[in-house]
């Protein structure tokens, strides 16, 4: 759905993004993040046409934002951090307006405002001017614009940036919905825990270049093909716990700290139930035995050296 | 999608400006205003013919009575027309010379553009949409002005012709002042809103080139066009195209026209695009423009005001006036460092390539304005005294021009490659403090020689293209050829290695 290909940006001597491989397919909600200043922006700026590439392409759903902008925003629905809209107008005229601005069918736009105001919860805001609405409910309604044409590509840069948790996740059930609806996404985000749970792929980009990207598993086995596991148990037997733990050759790296300990093991799910089987066949009083996940933020702090340009 | 009413950008500004009851609002303060003013001229009419009246010793005639009706109908016809003159013009360019720096200050305009909206649109309706309550008003004058012109005895044609002035003049300003804010949308906007005033009183204050030898300029100003369509006492005789007269109307269409389209050419080309990669024209178009540039002015050239006593007189001014057109036409050739292609091959594809450096075509339009100078002087040479070699003069000093326009051409695209912030406006004071550096350095060396200062001015400032010393090149001339074009070369080198620079930053990084 999203081809990038060797894109570059430069602006002078500043290489911003640096001949940038991207793929993203269809239905992923995919997560860009990256410390400030590390082109996430200015990635997503070529995406929507708004920035031209130095070099390379840039194809969204098949169509050249470049070659062919006005055909292409037919694709794309963008919102970015600074989620400014039009406060002297009502909610339904300005979904109505973008709705006109994205040329869709004349017969089909009262109802698909409708649709929208009706997704995004403001109903009851319908004929309120947007000047009287909180900053959660513009951003909902930015949303809502972003979406107003059925985009199959949705680009959102930092679109939660200065919402309280309330409006963080309430945006967040509304990303869902539409992720539910069959669009692909691809989020830009500084607040990690964000993510979490949410993306289906990320990549992770700093000085202009992606040092990981795919699936949150496949970044994670890339990074380490061990998993990390915790467990706990009743009792004091720690020599026992070391001397079955180290029977098996996948474990590794075991720590031990009173009745808890952390290890890591490379294999499969089978493997692992052998381990757990084998302490509880020791008499061990297992409490807790967990796979610690690696979260969103973990695999960043892994791999990121916090560079920026 | 050129139907206004179907336009989006229209729609919007339509809608959130003219709300039922603030369009109430407005018609009903238009009208009261139309009211007040029509009771003020018929005040002041009275009381002119209550004077009239006592002087004569005679009683109120019906006579009389018809004469107040038509004088406070004239006089309100043109008082109304006035203050709609004065309304949608400064509302528009007002309103238009924000219209691209307030939407990218409030963080909008990524989203305009993000629409499917051509720019061709965005134009109209952000033109028409921009300055709606202003339209809206002079809609609302509009019958009551009518009426007052036709009851004055204003013929229906010099109404509607005023009417037609008036739409033309603000969809004028209007462009340019959209011009203006897309142009200048990195600075502030109160920038850009007194930069569209500037223009504004220049336009209309074109009034005063009526007694130029230029006086079809003056039809930029609405005050030359409208005056005699209110009623009022011609300011001046018609302007002429080559010589013929034409009316005022017919002149001011064309001028509006002409221009205006030049000007929707560069909005269109670079309305949705980002601010650091405006393009104004492309390098063929500078040189049409430069063209069109020269034949206005020849074409609206008037031999009967007598400011120019020969043709050398006009081909001095042309000479001038180039060095203006040049400078503005090189600045819309200035290019991104990404962009600029500074090759060093001196192949004609790639010296004229379309991102190439801005010499050789500052050069081709030098020698397209010789041309049309050339052609200006055969065809005035009639109405002026001729002067004596004067085309291999002119070619001398029209050279001499381009090669310090050059010059500071390449400067300020040296600028833009040197990761100066606003590389242009730096660029140009610079120019400005070499020049005024150089006017106090001649001042200074002129209390000892005045011979030596007028050489040195010859040598660091284009003075030498206006010598009428009659040879056709002083020593010092020449040797401010010279030194112009090793400045050009080291200028053209210096860009070359900064472009090279970047192309090398970009290789390692990559």
């Amino acid at each position: 759905m999203i081809r990038l290909t060797s894109v570059r940006k430069q602006f002078g001597t500043l290489l911003a993004v640096r001949n940038l491989d991207l793929t993203i397919p269809k239905g992923e909600i995919y997560g860009l993040i990256g410390p400030n200043g590390a082109g996430k922006t200015t990635t997503i700026r070529m995406m929507c046409g708004l920035l031209p590439p130095t070099a390379g392409q840039v194809p969204i759903a098949g169509v050249d934002v470049i070659a062919e902008p006005e055909n292409a925003q037919k694709h794309i629905g963008y919102l970015s951090d600074f989620f400014a809209v039009y406060d002297d107008l009502k909610v339904w005229e300005y979904l109505d307006y973008f709705a006109h601005a994205y040329k869709m069918p004349e017969h089909e736009i009262p109802a698909r405002v409708r649709e929208v105001i009706s997704e995004i919860g403001l109903e009851v805001k319908t004929d309120s001017l947007i000047a009287g609405l909180s900053r959660g409910m513009k951003q909902r309604l930015g949303i809502g614009r972003a979406i107003i044409h059925k985009p199959e590509v949705l680009i959102l840069d930092e679109p939660a940036s200065g919402l309280d948790p309330k409006a963080r996740f309430e945006l967040r059930l509304l990303l869902q919905k539409v992720r539910d609806q069959g669009a692909t996404i691809l989020i830009s985000s500084h607040i990690l825990t964000e993510l979490d749970g949410f993306c289906t792929s990320i990549g992770i980009m700093e000085r202009g270049q992606l040092l990981r990207t795919g699936t949150i598993a496949e970044v994670t086995s890339a990074e380490s093909p061990t998993r990390p596991i915790a467990l706990r148990w009743l009792g004091g037997d720690s020599a026992t716990v070391r001397s079955v733990l180290e029977r098996f050759p996948g474990t590794s790296g075991i720590d031990i700290d009173g009745d808890t300990a952390q290890f890591r093991f490379m294999g499969a799910d089978a493997g692992l139930a052998q381990v757990l089987a084998e302490l509880l066949t020791a008499k061990i009083q297992i409490v807790t035995f967990t796979e610690i996940k690696t979260t969103v933020e973990d695999l960043y702090m892994k791999l990121s050296h916090h560079e920026v340009m | 999608m050129l139907r206004l009413w179907k336009n989006p950008e229209f729609v919007r500004h339509f809608r959130s400006e003219l709300r039922r009851t603030r369009a109430t609002a407005v018609a009903l303060v238009v009208v009261a205003v139309c009211a007040l003013t029509v009771l003020a001229c018929w005040a002041d009419q009275e009381s002119h013919l209550l004077a009239i009246q006592a002087g004569s010793g005679k009683a109120p005639s019906a006579a009389m009575m018809h004469l107040l009706i038509t004088g406070t109908a004239i006089s309100s016809f043109r008082a109304l027309m006035l203050m709609q003159f004065g309304v949608l013009g400064f509302w528009s360019v007002f309103a238009c010379a924000q219209a691209v720096s307030r939407e990218r200050e409030r963080g909008t305009w990524d989203f305009q553009r993000t629409t499917r909206l051509a720019p061709y649109e965005l134009l109209v309706g952000k033109l028409f949409g921009e300055p709606v309550l202003a339209y809206f008003i002079v809609a609302c004058g509009f019958p009551i002005s009518v009426v007052a012109g036709m009851i004055g005895g204003v013929s229906i044609l010099h109404i509607l012709s005023a009417f037609l002035i008036l739409l033309s003049f603000a969809v004028f300003v209007g462009i340019a002042g959209l011009w203006l804010s897309s142009v200048l949308e990195g600075r502030g906007r109160g920038i850009v809103v007194i930069a569209a005033l500037g223009m504004f009183g220049i336009l209309v204050g074109a009034q005063g080139l009526s007694t130029s030898p230029f006086p079809g300029l003056a039809a930029f100003s609405p005050v030359s066009t409208s005056w005699p369509l209110l009623q009022y006492p011609r300011l001046s005789p018609n302007p002429v195209i080559f010589g013929a007269p034409v009316p005022w109307i017919v002149m001011a269409l064309l001028l509006y026209g002409s221009f205006g389209a030049w000007i929707v050419l560069m909005l269109l080309r670079n309305l949705k695009r980002d601010f650091q990669e405006l393009r104004l024209l492309l390098r063929w178009e500078v040189v049409g423009c430069c063209a069109f540039l020269n034949f206005v002015l020849y074409s609206l050239f008037s031999p009967n005001v007598e400011v120019f006593r020969d043709t050398a007189d006009l081909a001095e001014f042309m000479l001038a006036a180039n060095g203006f057109f040049f400078f503005f036409l090189g600045l819309t050739m200035l290019d991104t460092p990404e962009r600029l292609n500074a090759t060093t091959s001196f192949s004609l594809r790639s010296l004229f390539s379309e991102h190439g450096l801005q010499w050789p075509w500052l050069l081709a339009s030098s020698v397209t304005s010789y041309l049309l100078l050339i052609w200006g002087l055969l065809a005035w040479g009639r109405a002026l005294p001729s002067s004596a070699g004067l085309p291999a003069a002119a070619a001398i000093h029209l050279l001499i021009m381009t090669l310090f326009i050059t010059r500071d051409v390449l400067f300020i695209q040296w600028c833009k490659l040197t990761g100066l912030r606003a590389p242009l406006m730096k660029g140009v004071l610079f120019l400005g403090l070499y020049y005024a550096s150089v006017g106090v350095l001649c001042a200074v060396t002129e209390v000892s020689s005045n011979r030596f200062a007028i050489g040195l001015g010859n040598v660091l400032t284009p003075a030498a293209a206006f010598d009428r010393s009659g040879s056709l090149l002083s020593v010092t001339g020449a040797l401010g050829i010279v030194v112009q074009l090793m400045a050009i070369v080291f200028l053209v080198s210096a860009i070359h290695g900064r472009v090279g620079r970047i192309r090398l930053a970009a290789a390692v990084a990559a």
